[in-house]
């Protein structure tokens, strides 16, 4: 609700720029006579998968004993079922490109369905191990599957759920792997994590110059430089040479970061990179145990060194600041 | 807020208002290209990325100035408050200059000098409190001097944040005083009432969207002092009651039903007036109190398993939220009482919040099978191979 819009409306509407049932629908919505209750639609459709699945999760947990497991594994799996039937019954033709959501429904029930298949699968893994040693790959089964559906119904989120479960997947094994071959995992789970992040990255940049779901890009490229920027970051310290490389590392690899996404005016990239690469500085600056007074004027001389670096260059940065 | 701030920001949302509808095919690109020219910027403005990287590093930029002239300095209590009742005001002065000769709005900085002037300007004054006064008048103080700083620095700067701070703070005053749940009714009334008629008044647009803070702080607080589990635990009756008093006459007593009525029509309420005045804040309000008094039911009544009342619940919002769209797409130019379920608003904040909901579902992935087979059980040596014991 804007009388300022309004006002502005009028204005164009006045001057003939705008006619009049053009300016009709724009006034109604600047003084709040027409509101659109769409995002409050996605917002409880959201809530409601994320309660149903709390819900089913609950009946795996307390009704073994009552239901027993195959008959709530049949349960949770129909209802599954279900759901993705009627994403299948309702989904556009496949397309590399973007395509359109038929509706709020359809990416909901897309969502439910393949959170109730995955928690279905780690059921029938925990009570009936078809895996055995090896069920971390549970992982990646429910990865490829998160993978399929993000492709086939193009969804941005299932994709992001799929990377996440296939980093879960390395995570588990090697920490169950690792412990008993090599004792220490968190350095494995390190470099792990690292082959990971950059996997990712080079998947959304292949994705991006073959031109097939390009638009996936930005989620590849930003989980990845998560992972990768987390996992030099609890690496980082100076008691031996490795954490000191880490730190090391993370203050070039932030920095490579924010010089790349500069260049590409990727803004969310270039703040993530600065804030690593000063993260890092301030720790390396931290564990020469400099004292506090030192530590606080770095700080202080740092950041709003920063920021009127920022500032200084805003004219370079273009973007759109409304 | 200076007459040319305030022009500033008018012009502002007009050209963020125009560019959210070319977005969404509402204009074409000259209209708002002529949008843009009649309402020209003369503002230092960072995009939203920037914004949030500037204003965090000159926060701990400007703290870590303040923490270091404090361990130079070493001052005692005293000293202390004096020390960040100057900052506070050097500041002030940094924000007054920033948002005047510096024309800088919406970059980050300016808010942050702000955020921190009032933070510690609160802080020096807390120190005064607790020299000049003791007990409930102290407790009264405290919060009176947040809510003083706060709301004086949002209506000043324009920063709506600050303001709603500042009203959630008076309720704070409120709180040790006797009749504090009356209060609590009567200030939030008035607050949800001055809210709606600020939000839809030719206000600049910083205190209008005060007004929509002023409306969450308002139903907020009549909630609070109308819950069921509010009454029944003495909460707003004195601290005696709710920490050495007993329940017991607070359960027995002849005004609980009417809290018992209020927990369940308050939200309708609430909902009522959102959809009456079309107003998407007090929506918001009775949606949050619905789910709120739902719990509150579920707490005093078992009415079901947990899993049945989760699953219940959750397909019953989903089929709420589907059923609405459907019957709001059906209506007559897809719309019914001024209500659209058509995407209207700015894609971009639309995308932001798709992005948190894809960064909380990156970080979710499927339990870890409970170890329930006999070849994850350690110490037996059936795991791994090569000497490995077995053990995780």
């Amino acid at each position: 609700m804007s009388p300022d819009v309004a006002a502005a409306v009028e204005g164009l509407h006045r001057d003939g720029l705008l006619s009049a049932e053009a300016a009709r629908p724009l006034r109604r919505l600047a003084l709040g006579h027409l509101v659109s209750v769409h995002a409050e639609i996605r917002v409880l459709s959201y809530l409601g998968v994320l309660v149903t699945v709390a819900g089913a999760g609950v009946l795996l947990r307390d009704n073994l004993a009552r239901l027993g497991p195959l008959a709530i594994a049949f349960g949770v799996g129909a209802a599954a079922v279900s759901c993705l039937a009627y994403v299948a019954r309702q989904a556009p033709a496949f397309s590399w490109g973007e395509v359109e959501s038929p509706g709020v429904a359809f990416d909901y029930l897309l969502l439910l369905g393949a959170l109730l298949a995955a928690a279905d699968l780690a059921y029938v893994e925990a009570q009936f191990t078809p895996l055995g040693a090896g069920w971390p790959l549970h992982f990646l089964v429910v990865a490829a599957f998160y993978a399929l559906l993000a492709l086939r119904y193009d969804s941005r989120t299932l994709f992001s759920m799929a990377l996440g479960s296939f980093a879960a997947w390395r995570g588990v094994s090697i920490t169950l792997h690792a412990s008993l071959l090599f004792g220490h995992t968190p350095a494995v789970l390190r470099w792990n994590a690292l082959a990971c992040g950059a996997a990712f990255a080079l998947l959304g940049q292949a994705l991006l110059r073959k031109g097939k779901k390009a638009h996936f890009e930005p989620v590849a490229v930003h989980i990845g430089a998560l992972l990768v920027l987390g996992a030099l970051a609890s690496g980082m310290g100076l008691r031996s040479f490795e954490e000191l490389g880490f730190a090391l590392g993370l203050l070039g690899a932030g920095a490579a970061l924010a010089a790349a996404s500069y260049r590409g005016r990727r803004f969310g990239l270039f703040v993530l990179g600065v804030i690593a690469a000063y993260a890092s500085a301030c720790g390396l600056f931290f564990r020469l145990d400099p004292g506090a007074e030192a530590s606080l004027l770095f700080m202080a001389v740092t950041a709003l060194g920063l920021v009127f670096a920022l500032v200084a260059l805003r004219r370079h940065f273009k973007e759109d600041a409304e | 807020v200076t007459p040319a701030a305030v022009a500033a920001d008018r012009n502002a949302e007009v050209r963020a208002t125009a560019r959210a509808w070319e977005r969404r095919g509402l204009i074409a690109a000259p209209v708002r290209a002529a949008l843009d020219t009649r309402h020209p910027d003369d503002r230092v403005r960072l995009g939203p990325a920037l914004r949030v990287l500037v204003f965090v590093m000159t926060f701990i930029g400007v703290w870590a100035v303040f923490g270091f002239v404090f361990a130079v300095l070493s001052p005692g209590d005293g000293g202390a408050a004096a020390l960040a009742a100057v900052l506070g005001g050097l500041l002030a002065a940094l924000t007054e200059w920033q948002l005047g000769p510096l024309r800088r709005s919406q970059a980050g900085a300016e808010a942050a000098t702000a955020l921190a002037s009032a933070l510690a300007l609160v802080g020096a004054l807390l120190w005064l409190v607790d020299e000049i006064a003791t007990g409930r008048l102290e407790d009264c103080l405290y919060w009176l001097a947040a809510a003083l700083v706060f709301a004086a620095a949002g209506v000043r700067w324009g920063f709506p944040l600050l303001t709603t701070f500042g009203a959630g703070c008076l309720f704070g005053a409120m709180a040790p005083l006797d009749g504090a749940r009356a209060l609590f009714v009567i200030a939030g009334g008035a607050a949800v009432w001055g809210g709606l008629a600020l939000e839809g008044s030719d206000a600049p647009p910083s205190q209008r969207q005060a007004g929509l803070g002023l409306q969450v702080v308002g139903a907020l607080a009549v909630y609070l002092a109308l819950h069921l589990g509010s009454w029944d635990a003495g909460l707003l009756d004195g601290r005696a009651l709710l920490f050495h008093g007993s329940l017991s006459a607070q359960r027995t007593s002849a005004l609980r039903p009417v809290f018992v009525a209020a927990t369940a029509v308050l939200p309708l309420v609430y909902l009522g007036l959102g959809v009456a005045l079309r107003r998407k804040v007090m929506l918001a309000c009775g949606a949050a109190a619905l789910l709120a008094s739902l719990v509150t039911l579920r707490f005093y009544v078992h009415v079901a398993p947990l899993w049945v009342v989760l699953t219940g619940s959750g397909l019953a919002l989903m089929a709420f939220a589907f059923a609405l769209e459907w019957w709001l797409r059906a209506g007559a130019d897809e719309e019914r009482g001024g209500f659209t379920a058509r995407p209207l608003e700015d894609e971009r904040r639309q995308q932001v919040g798709e992005a948190l909901v894809m960064a909380v579902q990156a970080s979710q992935h499927p339990e870890r099978p409970a170890p329930a087979s006999p070849a994850f059980k350690g110490g037996g040596g059936t795991y791994g191979g090569g000497g490995a014991t077995g053990e995780y």
